[in-house]
């Protein structure tokens, strides 16, 4: 008894303690996977609020409106000298698209420090020996390269007027060509598109003078479209393929059969983007324009 | 709920009461205040590309008031009890070990949140002393205090475990700095290491605060990041809760 009193058990066993550490040691771990798991699943599974007024950082609608219809993984390799001007905003746009699906994955590959990983996207890739900061988009087996010299547009008219040396960058447009690329990787089709000629209108080729369609053209070609010239004198209907009419600024009257052509193309679901002149009146004299009037 | 709010406002009145409360005030604001001139300085310069709010967040400054101050507020929250000799009588108050931890994180996170007010203040500032017409973002100030009540959330929780582990206040401290740095030297990862295809990559790329704070200036709220941060600040606090329930079985 007093031997009792002099050395009192302990209220906890060594087994007692062990058993405890181990139910802390298991609860602590169990929640460990919990959190890894929560943020696993958060990671494919995510909203983005843009609370900020500026949306500064807001891709477009067709850039979310493509990315959203991925079906597959897109790959994007930014193959770059990272002391290159546009690397940051690069990256900065792609982690964007990285953001606005989870199918999208961005890889950077330096092939100043990395020459084996570069020589082995140039081989997939099937790049030039010289090739050097592109960014690359690869979809189920294909690929698309976009190069650095696309991704700015430049004054050049302090260059023009003899005020300058150099050309100042104006602007970056990446996005136009990422989504561009994006495009036409996941389009079966390559959507095509039609200038009517025959009445004087613009010319789709020509982007140096101030009645040139040229830009317009290069931008639908960018944006994955294609482009060709279409007359409908003689037995020529619109053609099939057709999905988009252009009428660049048409300065002299079409004839009766070319409307009923015109409106037969409509009535099939056809698309015209009419881009009349300021006098655009005097085409439409022999008053036959029937589709402008539901217009 | 009354054990609860009673045991908050025990927290709050500690940290208002005592100078350590007004000096780490005072140093907040001062290493805030720099950081308000330099962007000044900034602006007068040239003309800036990014949002206000991202330029004033997005230096040394910022980083080092939001490391340092957590582990000063929350070093005394069990060190202090327990080297003073307050913290059987607290244990064994009819409240629960629970109510407990999470009184004392909501203390020392209200506090913190007390820290940042003024800077409320600051686009306002610009705004009425600059020759800009836009109006103040005000988006983009509400998501930056998102991201700095998440932030100060995590490295509140991160303070009381280390707070919880030793009776030494300074050894508390440093335990809460050296793992809140830790944390946050993973995200500088995201800009040494380039990003590649693989887990590793969208690992680090999931945990750089850097990239996290930069979302929410530009008044972005990603729900990645908001389960990133509640689910680190629970897991901290969990683990505080079984450091204070041990004693009961050591």
């Amino acid at each position: 008894m007093s031997d009792e009193l002099d050395n009192p058990q302990p209220s906890f066993s060594a087994a007692r303690k062990l058993s405890a550490g181990v139910g802390v040691l298991s609860a602590v771990v169990a929640l460990l996977a919990i959190v890894v798991m929560i943020n696993f699943l958060s990671a494919r599974h995510f909203h983005r609020w843009v609370l900020s007024e500026d949306r500064v950082t807001s891709l477009a609608p067709l850039t979310h409106q493509v990315l959203g219809a991925l079906t597959n993984e897109l790959q994007v390799t930014v193959f770059f000298d990272p002391d290159e001007v546009l690397y940051s905003h690069i990256l900065q746009l792609l982690r964007q698209y990285e953001n606005a699906s989870p199918r999208v994955k961005v890889t950077v590959v330096n092939y100043l420090t990395e020459p084996a990983r570069a020589e082995e996207v140039k081989a997939r890739c099937k790049l030039g020996p010289n090739t050097k900061d592109v960014v690359i988009f690869s979809f189920a087996g294909n690929h698309r390269v976009v190069r650095q010299t696309e991704l700015s547009e430049y004054d050049t008219s302090q260059l023009l007027a003899g005020k300058s040396e150099s050309v100042k960058r104006k602007s970056f447009t990446g996005e136009s060509f990422f989504t561009a690329a994006i495009l036409g990787l996941v389009e079966a089709r390559r959507p095509r598109a039609y200038y009517l000629t025959g009445h004087s209108e613009h010319d789709p080729t020509t982007a140096t003078t101030q009645t040139g369609y040229g830009k317009l053209t290069m931008l639908m070609q960018a944006n994955n479209m294609d482009t060709q010239i279409v007359g409908l004198g003689g037995t020529n209907e619109v053609p099939a393929d057709c999905n988009l009419l252009i009428l660049a600024g048409p300065r002299s009257p079409v004839t009766q059969t070319e409307v009923e052509r015109l409106n037969r193309y409509l009535n099939r679901g056809g698309r015209v983007l009419f881009l009349p002149p300021p006098a655009w009146r005097n085409c439409c004299a022999c008053g036959a324009w029937s589709w402008a009037t539901t217009w | 709920m009354q054990p609860f709010l009673t045991l908050v406002r025990r927290e709050l009145g500690s940290c208002y009461v005592s100078i350590i409360g007004y000096a780490i005030v005072a140093a907040v604001q001062f290493l805030l205040g720099l950081s308000f001139v330099i962007v000044l300085r900034a602006l007068n310069g040239k003309p800036f590309d990014v949002p206000v709010t991202e330029a004033f967040f997005n230096n040394g400054l910022f980083w080092l008031t939001m490391l340092l101050a957590p582990p000063i507020i929350t070093m005394r929250a069990y060190s202090l009890e327990k080297s003073s000799g307050t913290y059987e009588t607290l244990m064994t108050a009819p409240v629960g070990d629970m109510q407990v931890v999470l009184a004392k994180f909501t203390g020392a996170l209200l506090f913190f949140m007390s820290a940042w007010l003024p800077l409320l203040a600051y686009p306002f500032l610009l705004k009425r002393f600059s020759v800009d017409l836009a109006q103040v973002d005000t988006g983009a100030v509400g998501g930056t205090f998102v991201g700095i009540f998440l932030f100060g959330a995590l490295y509140i929780a991160l303070g009381c475990f280390a707070s919880s582990l030793t009776r030494n206040q300074i050894v508390a401290a440093m335990n809460a700095f050296a793992l809140g740095l830790g944390l946050f030297l993973l995200s500088y990862l995201t800009f040494i290491l380039p990003p590649k295809a693989g887990w590793q990559s969208a690992v680090l790329s999931h945990i750089s605060m850097i990239e996290h704070m930069r979302d929410f200036t530009r008044g972005i709220v990603d729900t990645r990041q908001v389960v990133f941060y509640l689910s680190l600040t629970t897991l901290f606090l969990f683990l505080t809760l079984k450091v204070v329930e041990s004693r009961r079985w050591k």
